[in-house]
C-alpha cells in the first residue's frame, strides 16, 4: 500500500484480505466460554467467546448450526473451529464457526470430531453403501506391516480355516507419519493388481495414537474409493477409527478380519457332502420316477394296445348279442317254458291215469283168468251136461239113469250114460260117475 | 428346445469349470446341478448327464480341499518415504 489516504472501505477489504490469506487463521480451534447468544431471525447464531481477558465475536451460520446437537448457550465452555475474518460493515473481525465442541478434549480429538462430521456429511459413512463381502474369495488382499504378529495370525487363520485361497501382501508400515501414504499406496497397488476379492487392512492394538493413521483422512478416502470391498481389523475390540467407519466391514481384530473374509474348510466339507448327497437322492429319486412312470407306461401301453381293444370290443359285442337274444325274446321264452310245463304236467297225468287204468285192467284179466273156465277143466273138474240140448247137470236130480251125459274136459269130451245114483253131500269126494 | 440348448450352454460352461474352476465356481455348478436335478423338469437322459457332471465336480471339489495349501505372495509396494508435503507446524497458539 503506497503512502496515501485511502477510504474505509478499501481498509476493511485489506484487512479483511490480509486475515483471510493466513493459513493459521482460516483453519483454527478457539476454546472459551459462550456469552451472549442468540438466534437470528435468519437462523444464523451469533455469540461471543470469551475469557478473563478478551473477548471474541462469533457468527455460526444456520447450516452448521443445524448439525449440532446442542445449540450454544451462554455459560458453556467450548472450543470453536472455524476462520477469522472481518464483517465489513461493522469493520470487526469475528471466528466464522463451522464445528462446536463442548472444551476439555485434545486437539487431535477435536480434528477427529471435525473430520468425522465432515466425511459423514459427504456420506463416506453411509450404511448403504457397505458392500458385502464375498463368500470365498479366490485372493485376499492384505495391508499391513510385513514384520510383526499380526501378519503371522492372518496367514494362521487363512492357512487352517480356507487353504484354498491366494494370500496377496502388501507391505505397509501402520504407524507413525508415513504410515497414511504407505496404506493408500498399498490399497491403491492391490487394486491395480486386480486378483483381490476382498482386502484387509490390519495392524495391532496400540495406543491412541500409534493406531491415529486410521483415522487419516486420506487413508479413509482411499478405503471409501477402493473398488473392491474392504475389511478393517485394527487394534482391539475397542478401538474405534475412522477405517472403521468407512469400511465394507468392521473386525474387531486383525484375526477376526481374517475369519470374516474366510469360510472354514470344515463347514466347506461338510457342504460338499451335504451337496452330493442331495445330488445322490435326487438322481436316485429321479431313477425310481422314471422306473415306475416306465411301469405305469407299460401297462398302460397293455391296456391301450390293439389286441386288447379287439379282445375288449369282442367281449363287449358277445355281451351285446347276449342281451340282444335275452331281451326281446323274454316273454315268448317264458311262455313256451310254461306251455312246455302245462304240456308236461298234462302227460304226466294222462300217463297216470293211464297207468292206472291199465293197472284195474291187469286185475280184471287176472280175475278173468281165474274165472276162466277152461283153466277150471284144467285143473281137473269136468263139466257135465245131459240130453240132446245140453242141458248142463248140476245136481243128480237133473239125471235119471241111462240118460245119455256128456262129459266136457279140458281137452276133449266124453260121452257116456247114467249108471246109478247116489246122493251125497259134496264133503267128500263128490259123485261117482261111471266112466265105461 | 429352450431348456436344451440352455444346457448345452451349461455343459459347456460346466465343463470349463470342471477343467479350470475355482473352488467356489465349482461348488456353484455343483449346487446349480443340484437345484436343476430338483426342479424336476429335466429329462431322464439329461439328469443323468447332470448327475454325472455333479459327480466328476464334487470329486474335483474334494480333491482341492485335500490338496489345498495356503498360497502367499506379495506384491512390490513403493515402501512410503516419510511424509515431506504435510507439515504441521506449532501454532503460535
Amino acid at each position: 500500500m503506497s503512502r496515501q489516504v485511502v477510504s474505509v472501505r478499501l481498509l476493511t477489504s485489506y484487512v479483511r484480505e490480509l486475515l483471510e490469506s493466513d493459513d493459521l487463521l482460516s483453519d483454527l480451534w478457539v476454546e472459551g466460554e459462550i456469552a451472549e447468544a442468540f438466534v437470528a431471525r435468519s437462523g444464523h447464531v451469533y455469540f461471543t467467546l470469551h475469557d478473563e481477558e478478551s473477548r471474541l465475536k462469533c457468527v455460526l451460520f444456520r447450516a452448521q448450526a443445524q448439525r449440532l446437537r446442542v445449540p450454544p448457550r451462554p455459560g458453556d465452555h467450548v472450543a470453536a473451529h472455524g476462520r477469522i475474518s472481518v464483517y465489513e460493515r461493522d469493520g470487526t473481525y469475528q471466528l466464522y464457526v463451522d464445528f462446536l465442541q463442548p472444551a476439555g478434549m485434545g486437539i487431535l480429538a477435536l480434528q477427529l470430531e471435525l473430520l468425522r462430521q465432515q466425511l459423514a456429511s459427504e456420506g463416506l459413512f453411509e450404511p448403504a453403501r457397505k458392500r458385502p463381502i464375498p463368500r470365498m474369495p479366490t485372493c485376499i488382499g492384505v495391508v499391513t506391516s510385513a514384520e510383526g504378529a499380526v501378519w503371522h495370525d492372518i496367514q494362521h487363520v487363512l492357512r487352517r480355516r480356507y487353504p484354498l485361497a491366494h494370500v496377496l501382501l502388501a507391505a505397509t508400515s501402520v504407524q507413525g507419519d508415513g504410515a497414511p501414504r504407505g496404506i493408500v499406496a498399498a490399497l491403491q497397488a492391490l487394486q491395480d493388481d486386480g486378483r483381490p476379492e476382498v482386502i484387509i487392512v490390519a495392524r495391532g492394538g496400540g495406543s491412541a495414537e500409534d493406531l491415529w493413521c486410521f483415522n487419516d483422512e486420506r487413508v479413509v478416502r482411499a478405503v471409501f474409493a477402493c473398488r473392491v470391498p474392504v475389511v478393517s481389523g485394527v487394534g482391539h475390540e475397542t478401538d474405534w477409527t475412522l477405517i472403521d467407519e468407512v469400511a465394507d466391514l468392521r473386525a474387531p481384530t486383525p484375526s477376526a478380519a481374517a475369519e470374516l473374509c474366510s469360510p472354514s474348510i470344515v463347514d466347506l466339507a461338510a457342504r460338499l457332502v451335504d451337496v452330493q448327497r442331495e445330488a445322490d437322492r435326487l438322481i436316485q429319486d429321479t431313477l425310481e420316477d422314471a422306473t415306475l412312470e416306465l411301469r405305469q407306461l407299460s401297462s398302460k401301453l397293455e391296456r391301450l394296445s390293439p389286441v386288447q381293444a379287439v379282445r375288449r370290443d369282442r367281449a363287449h359285442l358277445a355281451e351285446l348279442r347276449d342281451s340282444l337274444d335275452r331281451l326281446p325274446n323274454y316273454t315268448v321264452a317264458t311262455s313256451r317254458a310254461a306251455v312246455a310245463e302245462r304240456r308236461l304236467r298234462l302227460s304226466t297225468a294222462l300217463q297216470d291215469r293211464l297207468s292206472a287204468r291199465k293197472h284195474s285192467l291187469e286185475l280184471e284179466q287176472a280175475r278173468l283168468v281165474v274165472l276162466d273156465p277152461g283153466s277150471v277143466l284144467r285143473r281137473g273138474y269136468a263139466h257135465l251136461t245131459a240130453g240132446q240140448d245140453g242141458r248142463p247137470v248140476t245136481s243128480v236130480d237133473d239125471v235119471s239113469v241111462h240118460d245119455r251125459i256128456s262129459v266136457r274136459l279140458a281137452d276133449g269130451v266124453i260121452a257116456g250114460r247114467v249108471e246109478r245114483l247116489a246122493r251125497q253131500s259134496l264133503v267128500g269126494t263128490g259123485a261117482a260117475i261111471g266112466n265105461d | 428346445m429352450a431348456t436344451i440348448e440352455s444346457l448345452a450352454t451349461r455343459f459347456e460352461r460346466w465343463g470349463f469349470v470342471l477343467a479350470e474352476g475355482t473352488f467356489e465356481e465349482s461348488l456353484e455348478v455343483l449346487e446349480e446341478i443340484v437345484g436343476r436335478l430338483d426342479e424336476g423338469q429335466l429329462s431322464l437322459d439329461d439328469s443323468l448327464r447332470c448327475y454325472e457332471f455333479g459327480v466328476l465336480i464334487a470329486r474335483r471339489c474334494e480333491k482341492m480341499l485335500d490338496e489345498a495349501e495356503l498360497r502367499i505372495s506379495r506384491l512390490q509396494t513403493e515402501q512410503a518415504e516419510p511424509d515431506i508435503d504435510d507439515p504441521i507446524d506449532e501454532p503460535p497458539f
